[in-house]
């Protein structure tokens, strides 16, 4: 019982970051009706440039170069508007691109020995159970960024115009709102919240060069699960997807771990349950 | 010319300019093992994108999973040859076979989602492959992989693998070149284009674009039998999910609707990986590339040029003047 409880609070709080990173999903989609699939990226080059710099004034240029590459990526989306290529297919194939060239950038600063660094140190007992003092922050982050990001979207003029913008783009450009300002926000925002997850992971999980591709699937799953609805329904997958991968984890072979959440994500997908919609009928 | 022949020449350009490419480059490079080395990965890749070609191309679908069909291919020919003798012409068929009959049952599992989610599902599909050949015990190898993997008896040496590489990519875009002309071929693009039209038109779109798919995984089977018999070796990475990517990219950057597109788009890319030093260089570049030509040429390269080449044909034609009101 006591295996259980440990896995259950540890899925939650891995998922807690994994909410970081899924929240930036459900913006983008919700703004754009496509994926930053870069979204990993911005959190492992933000890890590696909080690892590099190291301390306090390593988080801030961490944050601030992944807050540059969720630039970059809106700056894309900005570019394939400006020229008429916003199809959403196309804005996740140049995401790749961008992840790539992040991963790159990382392999070339970093290199490939895995990117991590000491936070807080301490541990603390619950029910029998060592919770570590970073974890918790980490899953206090995440919270504190759902219901940031809530409280903006349901009762900003910001908030209000990104919604317009989801729910009809043609709409909120005829009431005179500047969408495709929106719309790169939404991006970068995203991105910055993904900057932050990876300072995060930074210090407590830890990641390598490659992890980016990872990161940005288990976002996906992550956002898919309860429905690309808002940051509550997104955060609220990354807890449930957390919790899986934990309790997978922990009671079976590392082998089938490692597939289970994919599996997750693919059964979620091919039920149609994700409402990733393209327009194709 | 006899018509026939300039009709034959006219929907083949593409392949016999990859003749004559392959002749050029076989006669400068015939004794440089290094040269017929890339040659012969890059045949093994511009099937692969031939492969995405012809599924994203053709019917308008995003397929990330290339890689995971081409390593199940490669690792049916593999187990095949070295646990059961079986000679690698018969385990073709297997390598073929097994990665068609999977992608043709993905694609009816996932093919009525939107194209975003079909393409993440497939991204998905292919990670879990890697994983299971990973974790496939003495099956597959594990982490180890499989060696011993005999050669091909028939490409005894580097020149003749070149030869027969090219020689099945030629063969490939023939096909293909055909297959576009044909009713089939118009179905598909029309799914492309339009599946609610191509419905309207009596065409069965699941069925179709999970035909189509399986052809499209049972071409990636063929790269990977033709990757495990020139490597002798496999391992789970050596056919990775993100090579899907890199292949998706090699066809994006040529031009997707182009079968061309795909020859080209993965001769260039393999020519500036090569040309660059080091791995974050190559990730740098493919990454810039990509972005660039996404933005500037959606279309791809081939795309460009055929407009360019439009744009000059409309210039070029004679400007008729309109008729005055006496003359009408």
């Amino acid at each position: 019982m006591i295996n259980l409880l440990e896995f259950v609070i540890g899925g939650l709080l891995l998922g807690g970051v994994y909410g970081l990173i899924a929240l930036p999903i459900s913006m983008v989609h919700s703004t754009t009706h496509s994926l930053d699939a870069a979204v990993g990226g911005h959190a492992v080059v933000a890890a590696a440039t909080a690892a590099g710099v190291g301390g306090v004034a390593g988080i801030a240029a961490g944050v601030g170069v992944g807050a540059l590459s969720a630039a970059v990526a809106g700056l894309i989306y900005l570019g394939l508007r400006y020229t008429g290529h916003s199809d959403p297919i196309t804005f996740v194939l140049a995401t790749f691109g961008l992840a790539m060239a992040l991963q790159a950038a990382v392999l070339m600063l970093h290199g490939r020995d895995p990117i991590t660094a000491h936070g807080f140190s301490g541990t603390f007992q619950f029910s029998g159970i060592l919770v570590r003092y970073q974890s918790l922050l980490n899953l206090t982050v995440g919270i504190i960024a759902v219901v940031a990001l809530t409280f903006v979207l349901q009762h900003s003029s910001a908030g209000r115009s990104l919604r317009a913008c989801a729910d009809n783009v043609v709409g909120a450009q005829l009431a005179g709102l500047r969408v495709a300002l929106l719309q790169f926000l939404a991006i970068f925002v995203g991105g910055l919240l993904a900057a932050v997850a990876g300072v995060l992971l930074l210090y407590s999980a830890g990641l390598t060069y490659m992890s980016g591709l990872h990161l940005t699937l288990a976002a996906i799953g992550a956002a898919v699960l309860f429905g690309l609805r808002g940051p509550v329904h997104g955060f609220a997958g990354a807890l449930l997807f957390g919790l899986v991968e934990a309790l997978v984890y922990g009671y079976t072979s590392s082998g089938v771990a490692a597939t289970i959440p994919l599996l997750f994500i693919f059964v979620v997908l091919a039920l149609g349950r994700s409402t990733i919609e393209t327009g194709r009928p | 010319m006899p018509e026939v022949l300039q009709r034959l020449a006219a929907r083949q350009t593409t392949a016999l300019l990859l003749i004559l490419g392959v002749a050029v480059y076989t006669v400068f490079f015939a004794a440089v093992p290094a040269r017929l080395d890339l040659s012969i990965s890059t045949a093994v890749y511009a099937l692969l994108a031939l492969s995405v070609a012809l599924i994203y191309g053709q019917a308008g679908v995003l397929s990330v999973a290339q890689a995971g069909f081409a390593a199940v291919g490669a690792y049916a020919t593999a187990i095949l040859t070295t646990r059961w003798d079986i000679p690698p012409l018969i385990s073709l068929f297997a390598a073929i076979l097994l990665p068609a009959l999977l992608g043709f049952l993905l694609s009816r599992v996932v093919g009525s989602l939107s194209h975003l989610s079909l393409a993440v599902a497939t991204l998905v599909f292919g990670e879990i492959v890697t994983i299971v050949l990973r974790e496939g015990g003495t099956l597959t190898g594990g982490y180890v992989g499989l060696s011993g993997i005999p050669g091909l008896a028939f490409a005894p040496d580097l020149l003749a693998y070149h030869l027969l590489a090219w020689g099945v990519v030629i063969v490939v875009v023939i096909l293909c070149s055909n297959l576009i002309t044909t009713t089939r071929g118009r179905a598909y693009q029309t799914i492309g284009h339009d599946p609610l039209r191509a419905e309207a038109d009596g065409i069965n779109v699941p069925k179709s674009t999970a035909l189509l798919f399986g052809c499209s995984a049972g071409l990636a089977g063929l790269a990977g039998w033709l990757y495990a018999h020139y490597m002798t070796f496999l391992a789970p990475e050596s056919l990775p999910a993100s090579l899907s990517i890199t292949v998706v990219l090699m066809v994006v950057v040529g031009g997707r609707r182009h079968i061309a597109g795909a020859i080209v788009g993965t001769i260039l890319l393999v020519a500036l990986q090569n040309a660059m030093p080091t791995e974050e260089s190559q990730g740098l570049l493919y990454g810039a590339v990509l972005v660039l030509v996404l933005i500037a040429a959606p279309d791809g390269l081939v795309g460009l040029v055929n407009w360019w080449r439009d744009r000059r044909r409309r210039a070029a034609r004679p400007i008729i003047p309109e008729p005055t009101a006496q003359e009408v």
